[in-house]
């Protein structure tokens, strides 16, 4: 009998057990119902309110508007699921296509219709170097982290000196109210580890400096080689200075209510190493090195849920801070066209 | 009993490169043509793997039974040329695999897929690195 009906039934993203024809006619089923439901409601509310007018308005404005969105959610949902019903992924996927393609002659001028799934560089080669064509934006900006710990401080900082002033002007030696004092004390402390977390980090950034990419050319091609520059600002004591060429694996699934996304790397090349070196302020660490991208390896791919991504890692470890990774994204482009004969 | 459905690309080895043409033949048999409804004949990739799948599709058409064409039996080929990427890949967590389809959807509701598989370029398999 289990084998036949199933109560429950396991899912993974669009994947599931049992028979997809059963849960599109429960699908189905489901938004029936919404529909019947919220037209019967409506029926019966218009006969109620026409006997009666007697009732509140707000009341009955809420409930009219329960039995539309009832209504609503019934009639899109039921169309849709006919619609998907006896739509191969494969029509679904080339009328979108369709729907979103340019005209023609704008197409062969797109990079990007010329290499699909491979994602735009624009990103990337928007801003100019000192010294070599492209700095390269890094994946981590210091700028998030420092912002979200100072509203952090100011937005608590503000909520303990309104509490503790509320506190204090309600105080009373001979009745006080220790559940405030608890809670007061607590927003102290709190407040008190904001301030010495956004110290911490002013500190690292202002110690650690920027780290600065350059690249000779954008996007990369196999087998083609191309020059860096690097640049480590700040004022720091480095243990190692390791800089390569990564590529990852990046996908992302759904697991019951979470999303999460699994990285595989599977390819390191490094480029340059260095130890023990001493950066003083306002005199970087600066560095020239050329590197060949491979021949035979997969390119930068960008799907719904999965990639393929290419970029430049920095390591560095130092004798003051603990050690710290930065990452530049680049794009790999395909091999160029060859023939049978040439393989 | 279920529709024999046959496709044939014009590479016995199946290995294409980004730009060659792909010449495919396919074919429905073993079934009355009053109980096919439609067939849809596509070229496309799809990924495999630990992530959610993704499917782009290269070239498609489809064919409604009708008046014009009563049996939707008959031998069909066409021609499409390939793109540049992406290529056919064998990751660790993701694979990327093409592959012509022919779906076949009869009047009774049901529908039946039949794939050709075939290589996109020359990417070599993916091998697992320390982090």
């Amino acid at each position: 009998m289990a084998r036949f009906f199933r109560l429950w039934g396991k899912k993974r993203g669009d994947r599931r057990t049992g028979s997809s024809w059963a849960g599109e006619i429960g699908e189905a089923a489901f938004f029936v119902a919404l529909l019947v439901l919220g037209t019967l409601l409506l029926l019966q509310f218009w006969q109620g309110h026409s006997l009666d007018g007697s009732a509140d308005e707000s009341v009955l404005s809420l409930t009219f508007g329960v039995m539309c969105l009832l209504l609503i959610l019934g009639t899109v949902g039921l169309v849709y699921t006919i619609i998907q019903l006896r739509i191969s992924t494969e029509r679904r996927v080339a009328l979108a296509r369709q729907a979103s393609q340019l005209p023609v002659r704008q197409q062969a001028t797109n990079p990007a219709d010329l290499y699909h799934q491979v994602p735009q560089d624009t990103d990337l080669t928007n801003s100019p170097g000192i010294r070599l064509a492209y700095r390269l934006p890094a994946n981590e900006s210091p700028v998030w982290q420092i912002g979200a710990a100072v509203t952090f401080f100011l937005l608590w900082v503000t909520i303990t000196i309104s509490l503790s002033v509320a506190v204090l002007s309600q105080y009373s030696i001979d009745d006080p109210n220790w559940l405030l004092m608890f809670i007061m004390v607590a927003c102290t402390v709190v407040g008190c580890w904001s301030i010495f977390y956004l110290w911490r980090q002013l500190r690292r950034h202002a110690g650690i400096g920027p780290t600065s990419v350059e690249i000779s050319d954008h996007p990369l091609h196999p087998g083609h080689e191309y020059a860096l520059f690097l640049s480590q600002a700040g004022h720091l004591q480095l243990e190692s200075f390791r800089i390569a060429l990564v590529c990852q694996e990046s996908a992302t699934y759904r697991q019951g209510t979470d999303t999460r996304t699994s990285i595989q790397p599977v390819y390191s090349q490094e480029l340059l190493y260095r130890e023990k070196i001493e950066v003083e302020a306002g005199i970087p660490f600066e560095q020239d090195c050329e590197f060949q991208v491979p021949l035979e390896v997969m390119h930068s791919f960008q799907g719904t849920h999965n990639a393929v991504q290419w970029k430049l890692r920095i390591d560095v470890q130092t004798r003051e801070w603990p050690p710290f990774q930065r990452t530049f994204p680049v794009v790999l482009y395909p091999p160029p066209v060859r023939s049978r004969e040439d393989s | 009993m279920e529709p024999l459905i046959s496709i044939r690309l014009d590479n016995p080895r199946k290995h294409y490169y980004s730009g060659d043409t792909l010449h495919c033949q396919h074919q429905v048999d073993r079934i009355d043509p009053a109980h096919i409804h439609a067939i849809e004949v596509s070229v496309l990739w799809y990924t495999e793997g630990k992530g959610e799948e993704d499917l782009g599709v290269h070239y498609f058409e489809r064919h409604v039974s009708g008046q014009q064409t009563p049996d939707l039996r008959i031998f069909k080929e066409f021609s499409v040329a390939l793109p540049m990427s992406p290529l056919s890949y064998e990751g660790i967590i993701i694979k990327i695999q093409w592959c012509t389809r022919v779906r076949v959807f009869l009047r009774n509701g049901t529908e039946h897929v039949h794939d050709q598989p075939f290589l996109l370029g020359n990417i070599p398999v993916a091998q697992i690195i320390e982090p």
